[in-house]
């Protein structure tokens, strides 16, 4: 009836494990009543669960991310603790089981539970609003997307109360992960959470190809998309081409685990190494999934707050595409250590060099937009400084290690930890909370607080620091990653410092939720009345804060790079039509939470063995599907009439907040070898001429 | 004020340093950065390319650090007096820059990457007046078991070895994957079951230098190491009168009983071992459940024969 699942499955052993429960549990039942209490299911269900607005979705993505970044951040803090602490020949507080547990939820919540939604999150907010969209091309899919991926962060989080989670490192090496070293439930868990969240990421990449290509506003020509839709574009190609490799490794290890195959075994002709030849053909582009939409994050912010046009925009563009292109032939580098010869090791550790030539491109471009620049010291500003200095130190060591001569002796030890997190926290997380702080006011109507984000920002970076360095030291020093204990007495007072490192970035982390929390109490007093509250210079900002339903009352229409800085240098901002016209938008329903709920059934069927269920499961799904389609009406109309009334709304508000006036003022400045008031189209004129 | 700071940039480190250098190393254990005190050729390449590596990279990371610094002071809105040019964004000869100069540096690195790869090559022999000393590494849950088919002899979690003498390291594994590494020497590699690895490497003073598995292996993993003696010629011998004293076999039935799981294992040693029980082993997984069973090790079965089988069966 219940397959292998027990009662023995909720018993645990080690009593922080109860703990961490107990407060999961708590906090579920907390939420639960406070929900109940103020009656907020009806609203929850009709405006949020049942909701296809990309910029909703995009709200819940984020909101998955932060409770994740919250529990992979607990999980580096007690790896840190425990090697603090353990001290050489010591026990420590963890058990290995625990502590392999840590390490592997570590690093499955970050990239797959935070920087992923986190970023899939600012991509749905932005990126319909800054090519003139209504909504992503399948907003029903992208529902379905969001909620998929909170079925598998449930798994996840189920996996603490209900068995235990993978102890094989986030990469799951086989024969390690396979069933006969790694008999638990944990791999199972690992699997279907990574499946399911990955069948969202590879719905997700389908949805924005097709959006970008297809739903742009007119005269937005591919060179004139914003460098973000760009890196996003490119990121969900990377998507769509490279997560089938992870999708059909792990099921291939799902076979190996639960049917008896032997794809990946030790024994009967499996091959370990196919396996991570295959996580890796999927892992580095990943890589790049992860920073690319970061890259141009930091691109839209330089041109913001420093008042001017992105320098290098066309080298941009082809240093991202190359970046994109060059990911998938860098995978080897994961392993040079397997034994291959030198030819492969060689060509396989140039092709990763070479990608630092495009990215060393980008860096240049983003320092010589800021020259001869007016910049504003906003958090997203600060955000980037810290990531060009920090970044360009990880890609130091990232070269370093690209040479399998010299990864042969640096492969597995703290030094590779070091480098990736010198690589992801400035080239990701910075970028996500950049980004966050960016389009925070265009989702709410509200800033977010300054003083608590600089808080943050000095936390994370100095945090970074103290904690990262003592790993690159401790690297050198020979020290491998992933030990519970060790012998070295020296090794300790390192790891000291790193965990001293992990408590300041838990202070970033801490004053980022204070951050939020001090804007939601002061929202009047820091609204966005005019929805530009940064002189912004891409569509997103044409439109009132928060946006209206259907994003654009009147599509506009796009004749510059910088559309909406061309506009109101062009005096053409905020043009009201003769007349509005009825918009149809599509229309909530319950599918996509139907189908998560499904999946998040037949994933934990599947761990446990409960047949019965998994199929019922899957009937489910493909029943609910086959209903849906028969629904014919799937849209609803926003009359005229409300359109108007909304737009009569949002221009008193612009005349209030005395907006007209500021869009006089840009016309005033102009390249110094242009007469004021005239603005100099990219797209007009070949080039300008060099500097100085 | 401004001339007073620049001199005491410079004097300062200096003083520091000259008075305390040792406070330095003994505090932050600047000695025990193995990766710099390296004991054989093989570590000391590959210091010299790391090294290498890191002072053409300053090429990048001084420029990258500097404008930014630089640029990002001078231009802070604050500052009314600067040029300011909202429009521009394109300088063809800035652009050449740009891309020429990281091409120029990779280049450089390149043509590095490919010498090195092939001198670091780990299966390539080393050069030494001295005979290479075979030795068949095979990886279990939690310990290292090393054969020395020369000697008929077998040692868990020690690896002895006289100086200047290379090392033709085999390796497989009768369990999970392992990397093998002894920092000081240089040079990791897998150890992975059914197949055969193959590291070179070579002490060049004496001393007992640590060695572990760097791969993640379960719940012994961290506690997985090994001592590595690099001893005098007459040391050696001794050494190997010492295991060979011990008395103890290394057959079938003690390998049955060595390879099932145990934790922070201290030495043993075996006063013989059968001949190519390290390729029965790896022939197991080819064949079998990758168990060895308790019948006598195939007397016609070379590591060598096994290894280019590999993934035939």
């Amino acid at each position: 009836m219940f397959g292998k699942l027990t009662l023995d499955a909720l018993y645990h052993y080690d009593p922080i494990i109860v703990f961490a429960n107990v407060i999961m549990i708590g906090a579920g039942v907390l939420v639960v009543a406070l929900l109940t209490y103020y009656r907020k299911w009806g609203y929850l269900y009709r405006e949020w669960f049942t909701t296809v607005d990309h910029k909703k979705i995009g709200v819940v993505y984020i909101v998955i991310a932060l409770i994740f970044l919250l529990r992979g951040f607990i999980d580096a803090a007690m790896v840190r603790g425990q090697q603090a602490t353990v001290g050489a020949g010591g026990e420590g507080y963890l058990s290995a089981a625990h502590f392999a547990e840590l390490f592997t939820g570590h690093g499955t919540m970050m990239i797959f539970f935070m920087a992923m939604p986190f970023l899939v999150g600012l991509m749905n907010i932005a990126i319909p609003l800054q090519i003139g969209a209504r909504d992503v091309s399948f907003p029903l899919l992208n529902a379905i997307s969001v909620w998929l991926t909170a079925a598998a962060g449930a798994l996840v989080m189920i996996s603490l109360l209900v068995g235990s989670f993978s102890e094989a490192g986030w990469s799951g090496y086989t024969p390690f992960s396979g069933l006969e070293h790694s008999p638990g439930p944990g791999v199972d868990y690992w699997i279907w959470a990574l499946q399911i969240s990955g069948i969202s990421t590879t719905l997700t990449g389908v949805n924005f190809v097709t959006t970008i290509l297809k739903k742009r506003a007119p005269g937005m020509t591919l060179m004139r998309m914003p460098m973000f839709t760009w890196t996003v574009l490119c990121t969900s190609i990377l998507i769509v081409v490279s997560f089938p490799a992870l999708t059909v490794a792990l099921a291939l290890l799902a076979l190996d685990r639960s049917v008896g195959t032997h794809f990946f075994t030790s024994i009967m002709g499996g091959d370990q190494m196919m396996y991570i030849n295959m996580f890796w053909l999927w892992g580095h582009p990943e890589v790049y999934i992860l920073v690319l939409p970061a890259f141009g994050i930091f691109s839209e912010v330089v041109t913001t707050y420093c008042n001017k046009r992105l320098f290098g925009y066309t080298s941009m563009v082809w240093a991202t595409m190359a970046i994109a292109f060059l990911s998938f032939g860098v995978w080897v580098h994961h392993f040079y250590t397997m034994g291959q010869d030198p030819l492969r090791n060689s060509i396989f550790g140039i092709a990763t060099m070479v990608i630092a030539i495009p990215t060393g491109v980008k860096i240049y471009d983003w320092i010589w937009t800021m020259f001869r620049g007016r910049i504003e010291y906003k958090l997203p500003m600060l955000w980037t400084l810290g990531f060009l200095i920090t970044f360009v130190m990880g890609g130091m060591s990232g070269v370093l290690l690209a040479i399998p001569g010299a990864d042969y002796k640096m492969h597995n030890s703290l030094f590779l930890v070091a480098h990736f997190h010198n690589v992801l926290i400035p080239g990701t997380m910075f970028g996500l909370l950049a980004g966050f702080y960016y389009w925070w006011p265009k989702v709410f109507g509200f800033r977010l607080d300054e003083k608590w984000g600089r808080h943050s920002f000095w936390g994370w970076l100095v945090g970074f620091y103290v904690a990262f360095v003592p790993l690159y030291m401790l690297g050198i020093m020979g020290m491998p990653r992933r030990m519970v204990t060790y012998d070295n007495p020296t090794w300790q007072f390192w790891l000291v410092i790193a965990a001293i490192g992990a408590i300041i970035v838990a202070y970033g982390i801490f004053s980022m939720f204070m951050q939020i929390y001090v804007s939601w109490r002061d929202r009047e007093k820091n609204a966005d009345l005019t929805g530009d509250p940064w002189g912004g210079r891409t569509l997103e900002w044409a439109i009132p804060s928060p946006p209206p339903e259907y994003n654009f009352a009147v599509v506009p229409e796009v004749r510059d790079r910088d559309a909406f800085m061309e506009m109101k240098v062009k005096n053409r901002a905020y043009e009201r039509p003769a007349k509005y016209e009825d918009i149809h938008m599509p229309k909530s329903t319950p599918l996509p939470i139907v189908v998560a709920a499904l999946s998040f059934f037949f994933g934990f069927a599947y761990v446990w063995h409960i047949w019965w269920l998994a199929g019922l499961c899957v009937l489910g799904t493909v029943a609910a599907v086959i209903a849906r389609s028969f629904n014919d009406e799937t849209e609803f109309v926003i009359p005229a009439s409300q359109v108007q009334a909304d737009e009569d709304a949002f221009h008193a508000r612009l005349k209030q907040a005395d907006v007209f006036t500021y869009i006089d003022g840009i016309q005033e400045f102009g390249d110094e070898r242009t007469p004021a008031g005239q603005y100099v189209s990219p797209t007009s004129r070949a080039t300008s001429g060099a500097p100085g | 004020m401004r001339r007073l700071r620049v001199p005491l940039i410079v004097v300062l480190p200096l003083l520091l340093s000259a008075c305390s250098a040792q406070w330095f190393i003994d505090t932050f254990y600047l000695n025990e950065l193995v990766t710099f005190f390296t004991a054989g050729p093989v570590a000391a390449y590959q210091r010299n390319v790391m090294l290498f590596t890191f002072t053409v990279m300053l090429f990048v990371l001084v420029p990258v650090v500097g404008f930014t610094l630089w640029f990002a002071w001078h231009y802070r809105a604050a500052n009314q007096k600067n040029t300011y040019t909202p429009n521009w964004h394109h300088s063809t000869v800035l652009e050449v820059f740009l891309w020429g100069g990281p091409v120029a540096i990779i280049l450089i690195l390149a043509l590095m990457t490919v010498v090195s790869t092939y001198d670091l090559d780990p299966y390539k022999p080393i050069e030494s007046e001295n005979e290479p000393i075979r030795v068949q590494a095979i990886a279990m849950d939690w310990k290292w078991l090393f054969i020395y088919p020369d000697y008929d002899v077998a040692v868990v979690s020690e690896l002895a070895m006289p100086v200047d003498t290379p090392l033709q390291i085999d390796l497989t594994s009768a369990s999970v994957m392992n990397a093998f590494m002894i920092p000081r020497l240089g040079s990791q590699i897998m150890a992975m079951s059914g197949m055969r690895t193959r590291l070179h490497l070579m002490a060049s003073e004496r001393g007992e230098f640590f060695g572990k598995n760097y791969q993640y292996s379960g719940d012994g993993f961290a506690d997985m190491r090994f001592q590595a003696l690099s001893l005098s010629q007459q040391g050696f011998d001794d050494w190997l009168a010492k295991v060979r004293a011990s008395g103890r076999a290394l057959d079938l039935d003690a390998y049955r009983a060595l390879v099932q799981p145990s934790k922070k294992v201290d030495p043993i040693y075996y006063s013989s071992a059968p001949d190519g029980l390290f390729g029965y082993v790896m022939h197991r997984f080819q064949v079998g459940d990758g168990k060895v069973p308790p019948d006598a090790v195939p007397s016609d079965l070379t590591a060598d024969d096994v290894a280019q089988h590999g993934h035939a069966h």
